[in-house]
């Protein structure tokens, strides 16, 4: 049979074994050098923009409809300082009211939720007045906003602080006339380990189903009757497991990517037109 | 809004994943979202432990991204990160298997973009069920390769061929050959006359 030799001198080996037994191959397992945090890109862009994510639902993302709002919202960023903060920090916003004496309203409270994304992008603020808790929905992106400042840089264990709507009223009051804080730039953003004590059942929603790290025993204070009826409730803890049905809502490192490095490139073109100096991008535990 | 989520978000995983979790036969187990769970677990241990099974086609598709995302959560966040390792516990229950996941499968990806699996279809099969009053009922299953690459196997399907058979190449290829080992010998003999 004819057979030219020349095949075995042409040819390449197109299959390779990588097993831990293959060293050649094995030591070439190093981590990648982190390319993002070299071109200046956040690492907890998820957590300071929220607003700037995709939809959790698959079907509702339209890449269209979000580059559009992404531009109406980086215009509105050059106009207004919109500051970082999280679920658990403590905000003030001065809100234009033509009906008040003085124009103007400010209100502020601890940031209990932070919701939707794009351009209706919301948060709820909490401060309890006259002991009246009172919960102010703001949209981030609401014209009639004057000004957004962060009193007190931190977070919570929770990234939904709703329940503090059936905690004890000295969780959720805060004054009015407090001094901002400022946070030291490049140090990681404190989390406030306190853990809330919820008045007794009933409360406005199970609380204590979810999985939530910021209540303090909720099953000791519990009447005989909420006792015996929450025993019952079968818990689905196992959802967490679910790798894929998380990957569904939640969004990726390319889109994160790819949202930066547009922002920086806004930046840098309003920069270089000399109308403005303000950032839109920044971090506070990231600076340099 | 979820209580608490995960602390940083990983790159997309490269495989079709559908909009909406499939419905998998839970054979026993009564049908829930934690049967279905318990069934792929019981395929992401086996796929982690043979590197190479045969399902059924949906399963096998149903599958895949759990996989990816298992080795993916090895790539970036390593064997030492808070949820990897509680993933990674429950995912392979049996212990040596996590061992192997960090040790043998994560060092070949490394350097690599997902994806770190491949499915092949094979022929599907007709298998008889039963027989009822001389009536033969059979049915047909489509049949799923499910692998994680680089596995000692041999390769499922032909590495491509570059070499034609036509006659002319095997000429020029056999000429080359035979340039070649005349070059080294000149080479040989010179250095060896030196």
């Amino acid at each position: 049979m004819f057979r030219p030799a020349a095949r075995e001198v042409v040819k390449l080996p197109t299959r390779y074994f990588s097993c831990k037994s293959e060293p050649t191959r094995a030591v070439t397992a190093t981590k990648k050098a982190s390319r993002e945090e070299i071109a200046g890109l956040i690492p907890a862009f998820p957590e300071i923009y929220p607003d700037f994510l995709q939809s959790p639902v698959w079907n509702r993302r339209n890449a269209l409809k979000e580059e559009l709002e992404r531009q109406d919202m980086l215009e509105r960023r050059m106009n207004i300082d919109i500051p970082e903060f999280y679920v658990g920090s403590i905000v003030a916003v001065t809100s234009s009211d033509k009906n008040l004496g003085s124009k103007e309203h400010r209100f502020v409270g601890i940031c209990i939720r932070r919701e939707k994304e794009g351009l209706l992008h919301q948060f709820t603020l909490r401060n309890t007045i006259e002991n009246i808790g009172v919960e102010v929905l703001y949209d981030l992106y609401n014209p009639t906003i004057k000004k957004i400042e962060t009193l007190k840089l931190e977070k919570r264990l929770d990234s939904d602080l709703s329940y503090l709507v059936d905690a004890l009223p000295e969780y959720s009051t805060f004054d009015f006339h407090m001094e901002p804080q400022a946070h030291p730039a490049g140090t990681p953003i404190p989390v406030n380990e306190c853990k809330v004590k919820l008045k007794n059942p009933p409360w406005t929603r199970r609380w204590e189903i979810s999985s939530y790290r910021g209540i303090d025993d909720t099953w000791t204070q519990a009447t005989p009757w909420y006792k015996r009826k929450l025993h019952k409730t079968l818990v689905n803890d196992y959802e967490k497991y679910d790798l894929i049905a998380n990957y569904r809502t939640s969004s990726t490192k390319e889109q994160e990517v790819f949202v930066q490095t547009q922002m920086q490139k806004f930046e840098k073109e309003r920069h270089a037109a000399g109308l403005t100096r303000r950032r839109i991008l920044k971090s506070a535990a990231s600076y340099k | 809004m979820s209580a608490h989520r995960v602390a940083a978000s990983l790159p997309r995983i490269g495989v079709t994943i559908g909009h909406t979790p499939q419905k998998l036969k839970t054979g026993g187990i009564e049908p829930s979202r934690r049967a279905r769970l318990e069934v792929l677990r019981r395929i992401v241990t086996r796929t982690v432990r043979e590197e190479r099974v045969e399902l059924k086609w949906n399963r096998a598709v149903e599958a895949r991204p759990y996989v990816e995302r298992l080795i993916q959560l090895g790539v970036e966040r390593g064997p030492l990160d808070e949820y990897t390792a509680e993933m990674m516990e429950w995912w392979l229950p049996e212990k040596d298997l996590i061992t192997k996941m960090h040790e043998v499968i994560v060092p070949r990806f490394q350097n690599r973009d997902s994806p770190f699996t491949s499915l092949f279809r094979l022929p599907p099969q007709r298998l008889q069920q039963f027989i009822q009053n001389k009536r033969e009922v059979w049915k047909r299953y489509d049949i799923g390769v499910l692998e994680i690459d680089g596995n000692p196997f041999p390769a499922i399907q032909a590495a491509h061929q570059e070499q034609s058979d036509s006659i002319l190449d095997v000429l020029l290829a056999d000429a080359l050959r035979n340039h070649q080992i005349t070059l080294q010998e000149k080479l040989e003999a010179s250095t060896e006359s030196k």
